[in-house]
């Protein structure tokens, strides 16, 4: 994890699955398994208080290697304003919150701009340090055209 | 069948100024009820003749919520999108389907969105860049090039008018993107294609060749360079 980052774990169904205090911000790594995961990134200084991703899954499980088998995974990414920009949704995946990575081989759900851009995929990789998102299969997007966001008069 | 003759031209204002020319050209009037933001839509023409760059059109002043929205269809082996850049980037027999009025294949496509929100601002098309579009007849133009950019813009040039920039601007081929139509093919590069005026302008070096059709003789709708027999 890059320096200055920031996670927190919150156990809002807790099966005791945190080291330590609940909502701790650290290095730390959640233990066991739980339900209702929720994981918050945050912006470089100086928007240290602004978050800039929040990883949920629905029920999470340790696996070797410091990483977990997250089930309903879903990554939300907002701007600097606070704004919504993107969610992606997936059944399954492997989250690493060391390297701050999650993949799968299953299906990708992307929205963008909300919902104007909504991609799907099988197989993907996400890296939060380089911001990126890879679809691996049997990409499909549609994009919403032509409500242009003209400006004000 | 009856061979085709062709007829090739080095000089677009030549053609401009050839009475023949009016033979062919579009006579349906163009539609008054087409979205306009639609992706490589061009519901045309064979109305060539547009030497200058394509440029500003005015643009309605309704509110934008109004506008009618088109679905703009991809598919790819693969893809990413980079949140540095804000760029979705498809990869591998890419694929853009604008509801059948026009196809796209390519090796690969990157979509710019704005940081903002809205419309993408820029959609670059590389690699054996393969374009189908559809005219109001059904007849198909066939556009081949190495690189297309489509490029999307709104500005405000004066006090209660906006006014849109849409081009796709074809590059590279072999030895240059070339359009096919049954009626004539266009080589040129570049090759813009203003989307909602549904015109095209070649601002650098261009070719053509002319089909005549078959048994048309000296019928009007023949090759302008007809009457130089």
């Amino acid at each position: 994890m890059k320096p200055g980052a920031k996670i927190l774990f919150f156990a809002a169904v807790a099966l005791a699955w945190i080291l330590g205090a609940a909502g701790a911000r650290s290095q730390s790594l959640p233990m066991g398994s739980g339900t209702n995961l929720s994981s918050v990134m945050y912006f470089e200084p100086p928007n240290e208080q602004m978050v800039n991703t929040r990883l949920s899954g629905a029920e999470m499980a340790p696996l070797p290697g410091a990483k977990y088998d997250v089930k309903r995974l879903k990554i939300e990414r907002f701007g600097l304003s606070g704004k919504l920009e993107g969610v992606a949704e997936a059944p399954q995946c492997i989250y690493a919150p060391l390297d701050g990575t999650a993949n799968s081989s299953g299906h990708l759900v992307l929205s963008l701009d909300e919902g104007r851009i909504q991609t799907q995929g099988d197989g993907f990789s996400w890296r939060q340090n380089e911001k990126s998102l890879v679809i691996s299969n049997n990409v499909r997007t549609i994009i919403m055209m032509g409500n242009a966001k003209l400006p004000t008069l | 069948m009856k061979p085709l003759s062709e007829i090739q031209v080095c000089g677009l204002a030549l053609l401009l100024g050839l009475s023949g020319w009016t033979a062919w050209a579009q006579t349906n009037p163009p539609p008054t009820n087409l979205p306009q933001q639609a992706l490589f839509m061009w519901p045309q023409t064979n109305h060539l003749a547009t030497n200058a760059p394509a440029t500003n059109r005015p643009a309605a002043k309704a509110p934008a919520t109004n506008a009618p929205q088109q679905e703009l269809f991809i598919t790819s082996e693969s893809a990413y999108y980079d949140g540095i850049t804000n760029q979705m980037v498809y990869i591998g027999h890419v694929y853009v389907d604008d509801h059948a009025k026009a196809r796209l294949h390519c090796g690969r496509l990157t979509v710019s969105l704005p940081p903002n929100g809205g419309n993408p601002t820029n959609i670059l098309a590389e690699t054996n860049v393969v374009v189908d579009v559809l005219d109001q007849s059904g007849a198909t133009n066939h556009i081949t090039a190495d690189k297309a950019v489509y490029a999307y813009g709104v500005v405000t040039n004066s006090p209660g008018i906006l006014t849109t920039n849409e081009t796709v601007t074809f590059t590279g081929g072999q030895p240059m993107p070339e359009l096919t139509n049954a009626k004539s093919t266009v080589l040129a590069d570049p090759m813009i294609m203003d989307v909602p005026r549904k015109t095209f302008s070649f601002p650098g070096k261009v070719e053509m060749r002319f089909r005549q059709p078959a048994g048309s003789g000296s019928a009007t709708n023949g090759s302008p360079f007809q009457m130089l027999r």
